[in-house]
């Protein structure tokens, strides 16, 4: 059985992988779903294929001006837009013009939902991959040897006390940037010693177990079992974290917004409308769409990371 | 004998964790001094020279973390450059209600986690068993505070000092570790009920219920690790929880003192909490042998 | 939110004075009657809007004494000291409750009368204060000549950094000739000596004398002559003062204020609902509708007043092209401000065009706002040969209001081909910039006097270290902000301050955003509690033991 057929075979591992490639498609194809731009038109007399991707000089000021036909995106706001047509209507709720309502500013919910998944693929699986990479890294290194496993384990030991929002300012200071970069990388600086513990212990038990014993017994080199026998083992508790990762990313980049430390305005994320709806009452428009769009990534993530590790033990077991 | 090599390293540790903390505020611009002259009309560089002065911001770097180190190895940690006030007694306010909220938190996450986790992953095959277990990503995915808004306008008491006053922030608190617990947990007694010794042991006929605490026990195994981790990470991540359910604590300290700029308050709490997450790894590390006997010999 | 309350707090900078001595009719500063709407509805709260010129009375019953009144604070002040606190609650909670002001202003009015000192004669070349008879700090001491000459001289030490320090300068020596005169001695008119004498809290010299009055218990355990005596400050939590039993003056009704620290609005106001707190001080815009209609606040009391303060755009004018008047003109005239009100404030906000406070004789009410005229300001940009710009707007975390105007703005300039972008920082990065010019564009509060001396704002010797951020530098402003100080004639130095007005309003170092009204909320039990940018009234205000909370 190859690790692809045992990964199909995982309970729904193939629909979480569904669900992650659309996700993945609505963060790339955002401009095509939801922009203040036509998907095309003919403005006096030109024709404008996707406008709404290659932004002409000649439309941006308005889609007022354009005096022939058009066909709007399916969401037909941008994510900045804040008053279309001139008209204000802040914190509207749901309707026919606007879904799933407008936000503080006027602007369309949904709009800003459809391109907050990219500030989500963006923050979570840039800030997981590096973390986890890291982690696992350290986590499996301490296997080498006692001396190895004592200094690693300090660092692992400072690395866990580090106090986040501190290091969050400290990165922005240096970089003077305050991009979604700098979350992610607080985000990886402050989780890595995590999963490297993780890691550890898990490969430490396994590094003991019969089949690691037998292996070497053999004759494998140390490179050789580490990668082959160890890793793949070892690597269950950190699969796990990665796919609650993307979720607690997004979620940590909700709490920083409520603290005033997050993504800069106007950057649209889903965590910047659960900030704007602890702030404004808990609307339920502003509340409930992005809780569940973070629900359907956590469990995507976790429906893959089961499927990845179907996919793995029975190598190891193999 | 490792446990005392073991604490004679902690002094090395928390050097080596207070330095970076010290660093990283110095590295910021700003400093108490910008911060309390602030807006005001009267502040004139050299008032904020005399404050720079009186706060011994204006000593090299190394010094003043010297004389910090000399002090705080007395016990002596100052009084906080925002108020006045001595540190040590601001600590000793807030710990006890940090403590007990993040205890509580763990309590209340490993307690329903664990058995959670393990009946998930025990009943895998079944159909309720995965609604749920998809359900619980529902509960992961709320934010806290929204979820704290949602829990006070239920009528929870604010402000409440009492451990049972404290369990709807505690619950707050420890919703989403509970989640992430409960699928560590079922993901790795599915890991083990697929070792070999499990299908071997179950091959050979042994008894479902034997097997099954066997790999229980071994699957413990990193959600064990975990405890020890998790403890100090909530002492921390109370922030927004503190602040909506009125608690003043570590957390909510912590912050104000990054933004602030309150070097000897930011220090003792660094401190604080760098020997709470020891004591955790060390208690988790000797959880392990518990445990999993083997790894007796192998706790660093 | 947390660092917003902080951050606002903190912006306050002045935030001055006392409670109203009696509920008088409030009378507007151009002798004309106030126009109240008091509407009272059996399905909401009795909605007050109060005039620029004061809040009404609630023309209840006679006051009864005893009770507790609960109040909301949002922004914890560090410690209560208002020569180095600046945060306005500081103000709020001390001032004139706990500690007292030689001389009292009228926070409408702005009329001055005596207070700690019973008498005071102003003359060329001297100010001589005579202090009333039988003060007792709350400790039993006496209060002395040498306390009052103690604060000034902390007042004046240019290494406290107090908001008055400037107005002393006038001021050659503080004398006492005996322990109930002070005379403080003139070398040139000293217009804005008064007002700062009747902001400047007495400190009793025996529990701070050769100690730092930060570090000092006394900051922190405030002892004073007022109506209200400290009673306990748990940090994070509240703060009690009670009833001075021994007051010299008209005593307080209440017998204890509970100041009750809630940071974020959302908590207070459900603590408000619940009846934990009596005061919501301000009722958060996202409910501004609710808590005009909810049923169940009838009876209560909510009152809309507009505190001195104003918000601001300051443009660095070291920058490149907004060196310019014509652009930054342009800037402001792109700037949908209006629209900014209806998004920040829900609309409840006022226009203002200069910095002094508007119904004042300072204040140049021909001015009208700059009109938002997108096209007229792509006119001035091209005058002044701008086709794109980038700006880089610094903006502090935690103040949605600062994100929301950013938005705003970056849109707002996108259509004239002007890029915003934002830097989000914490108020300490965000102070240390400003300091060192190290900005293009950001926004603040700045919180007014009555009589406003905007020396430190617009001066070009500020710009150094001091609060000139923007580095504006005119010598007509110069000329005109020296000529003020040293103007004790108060008609002639009114006209020099509409002269600066018109200065300013034709430059725009600043873009002139809006002053924010407030919505305070009072429950039913609450009465005489008339919320001004120098306090509320506590000492003055009384509950019905009668009414429950709720």
């Amino acid at each position: 059985m190859t690790a692809w057929q045992r990964f199909r075979r995982a309970p729904g591992a193939r629909l979480g992988l569904g669900v992650m490639l659309v996700l993945v498609a609505v963060g790339l194809g955002a401009d095509l779903l939801a922009s203040d731009l036509p998907l095309a038109c003919r403005q006096r007399g030109t024709l404008h294929l996707l406008p709404c991707l290659t932004r002409p000089a000649a439309l941006v000021d308005g889609v007022e001006r354009i005096d022939g036909w058009q066909l709007r995106t399916p969401i037909p706001y941008g994510p900045y837009e804040q008053h279309p047509g001139g008209v204000t209507a802040v914190l509207a709720p749901p309707s026919r013009s606007h879904w799933l309502g407008t936000d503080d500013r006027g602007r369309d919910v949904a709009a800003r939902l459809v391109h907050g998944t990219r500030a989500a693929l963006l923050v979570g699986p840039f800030a997981v991959a590096l973390y986890v990479l890291l982690g696992l890294a350290v986590g499996v290194a301490a296997t080498l040897g006692r001396t190895a496993d004592f200094l690693l384990g300090r660092a692992v030991e400072v690395g866990l006390m580090f106090p986040t929002l501190l290091l969050l300012l400290a990165i922005q200071g240096v970089t003077s940037s305050t991009s979604l970069l700098e979350v992610a990388l607080a985000i990886a600086v402050t989780q890595w010693p995590h999963v490297a513990r993780l890691t550890r212990a898990e490969a430490l038990r396994v590094a003991a177990s019969p089949h690691i014993e037998a292996a070497r017994a053999v004759g494998a080199g140390r490179a050789r079992i580490l990668a082959l026998h160890l890793l793949p083992l070892a690597a269950t508790p950190a699969l796990t974290t990665a796919a609650f990762g993307v979720g607690q990313a997004v979620l940590f980049e909700t709490a920083l917004t409520f603290l005033g430390f997050g993504a800069p305005a106007p950057t649209a994320s889903w965590g910047e409308l659960l900030a704007q709806a602890q702030a404004s009452g808990l609307q339920p428009w502003l509340l409930v769409p992005p809780t569940l769009a973070i629900a359907l990534v956590v469990l995507s993530c976790n429906l893959v990371g089961d499927g990845v590790r179907a996919a793995l033990s029975s190598t190891a077991s193999a | 004998m490792r446990l005392a090599r073991r604490l004679m390293l902690v002094p090395a540790t928390l050097v080596g964790i207070t330095l970076v903390t010290f660093a990283l505020l110095h590295a910021l611009p700003g400093d108490a001094a910008t911060v309390q002259a602030g807006t005001s009309r009267g502040a004139s560089p050299e008032s904020i020279a005399a404050m720079r002065h009186d706060y011994g911001l204006d000593r090299p770097l190394l010094r003043q973390y010297g004389a910090w180190l000399a002090r705080s190895a007395r016990f002596d940690f100052g009084v906080s450059l925002v108020d006045g006030e001595p540190v040590r007694a601001k600590v000793a306010r807030a710990l006890p209600v940090s403590l007990s909220l993040a205890l509580l938190a763990t309590l209340l996450a490993f307690g329903v986690a664990i058995p959670l986790g393990a009946a998930l992953g025990y009943y895998d095959r079944r159909r309720w068993a995965r609604a749920s277990s998809a359900a619980l990503y529902g509960g992961y995915a709320l934010p806290a505070a929204a979820v704290a808004l949602l829990v006070l306008h239920a009528g929870a008491p604010w402000g409440a000092r009492t451990l049972v006053g404290m369990l709807p922030a505690a619950a707050c608190l420890a919703l989403a570790e509970t989640v992430k617990l409960a699928r560590y947990q079922r993901g790795a007694l599915l890991g083990e009920l697929a070792a070999d010794y499990v299908v071997t042991a179950r091959a050979k006929g042994h008894g479902a219920r034997g097997v099954v605490a066997h790999a229980l026990r071994n699957a413990l195994l990193p959600t064990v690790t975990l405890l020890g981790a998790e403890l100090p990470a909530l002492l921390s991540a109370g922030v927004i929880v503190e602040q909506v359910f009125g608690l003043h604590g570590i957390g909510m300290m912590a912050f104000d003192a990054v933004l602030t700029r309150d070097v000897p308050l930011l220090l003792a709490i660094t401190t604080v909490a760098a020997v709470a997450t020891l004591a955790g790894v060390l208690l988790a590390d000797l959880a392990y042998g518990l445990v999993d006997p083997r790894l007796r010999g192998r706790s660093a | 939110m947390a660092m917003l309350a902080r951050a606002l707090g903190a912006l306050l900078f002045v935030a001055f004075t006392p409670a109203c001595k009696r509920v008088a009719k409030p009378v507007a500063a151009d002798g004309g009657a106030v126009v109240v709407a008091n509407v009272t509805r059996p399905d909401g709260p009795t909605i007050v809007q109060c005039a620029p010129t004061g809040c009404p009375g609630d023309g209840a019953a006679p006051p009864r004494d005893g009770g507790e009144l609960v109040v909301h604070v949002e922004a914890e002040p560090a410690i209560l000291c208002d020569l180095v606190e600046h945060d306005a609650w500081s103000r709020w909670i001390a001032e004139n409750e706990i500690m007292e002001t030689l001389l009292y202003q009228d926070p409408w009015s702005g009329k001055i009368t005596p207070r700690l000192a019973a008498t005071f004669e102003l003359t060329a070349d001297a100010l001589t204060l005579h202090l009333r008879a039988g003060v007792k700090w709350h400790d039993g001491k006496p209060l002395t000549a040498a306390d009052v000459a103690y604060t000034i001289g902390r007042a004046r030490d240019p290494a406290v950094g107090a908001d008055q320090r400037s107005d002393f300068e006038p001021v050659s020596t503080v004398e006492t000739p005996d322990a109930a005169t002070i005379v403080l001695k003139l070398t040139r008119p000293a217009p804005f000596l008064k007002q700062a004498l009747a902001h400047l809290s007495i400190l009793p010299e025996h529990l701070y004398q050769g100690k730092d009055v930060r570090r000092a218990d006394a900051s922190r355990a405030p002892v004073g002559t007022g109506p209200f005596k400290f009673v306990s400050w748990h940090r994070g939590e509240e703060l009690i003062m009670e009833r001075n039993a021994d007051y010299w003056g008209e005593k307080a009704h209440l017998a204890r204020v509970r100041f009750k620290f809630v940071r974020d609005r959302e908590v207070a106001w459900e603590l408000y609902h619940r009846g934990d707190l009596d005061l919501l001080w301000q009722v958060p815009s996202s409910h501004f509708e609710d808590a005009r209609n909810d049923p169940k606040l009838s009876g209560h009391r909510l009152l809309a007043w507009t505190p001195r303060a104003y918000f601001f755009v300051v443009w660095n004018t070291e920058r490149g092209r907004l060196a310019d008047r014509r652009v930054r003109r342009a800037l402001t005239m792109l700037l949908d401000r209006p629209r900014f009100n209806q998004v920040a404030f829900s609309g409840h906000a006022r226009d203002i065009t200069g910095p002094y406070v508007p119904g004042t004789p300072s204040y140049d009410a021909t001015l009208p706002p700059l009109p938002v005229d997108a096209a007229a300001a792509k006119k001035l940009l091209d005058e002044a040969g701008v086709k794109t710009m980038k700006l880089t707007f610094l903006a502090s975390a935690g103040s949605r209001t600062v994100e929301q105007l950013a938005t705003l703005m970056k849109e707002d300039f996108a259509k004239a081909g002007i890029t915003v972008e934002i830097a989000t920082v914490d108020f300490a990065v965000q102070l240390d910039r400003l300091r060192h010019h190290a900005f293009d564009a950001s926004a603040l509060q700045w919180t007014m006097l009555l009589e406003q001396d905007n020396f430190t704002l617009f001066h070009s010797s500020q710009a150094a270290g001091g609060q000139n951020y923007g580095s504006w530098k005119s010598p007509e402003a110069d000329a005109l902000l020296d000529q003020i100080r040293a103007t004790g004639d108060d008609d002639a130095r009114h006209a020099l301050d509409r002269k600066l007005h018109r200065l300013v309003y034709d430059e725009q170092p600043y873009s002139f955003i809006s002053m924010r009204e407030v919505e305070t909320l009072m429950q039913r039990r609450v009465h005489a509690l008339v919320p001004s940018q120098d306090g509320f009234s506590f000492a003055r205000a009384w509950v019905d033991p009668d009414a429950a909370a709720k």
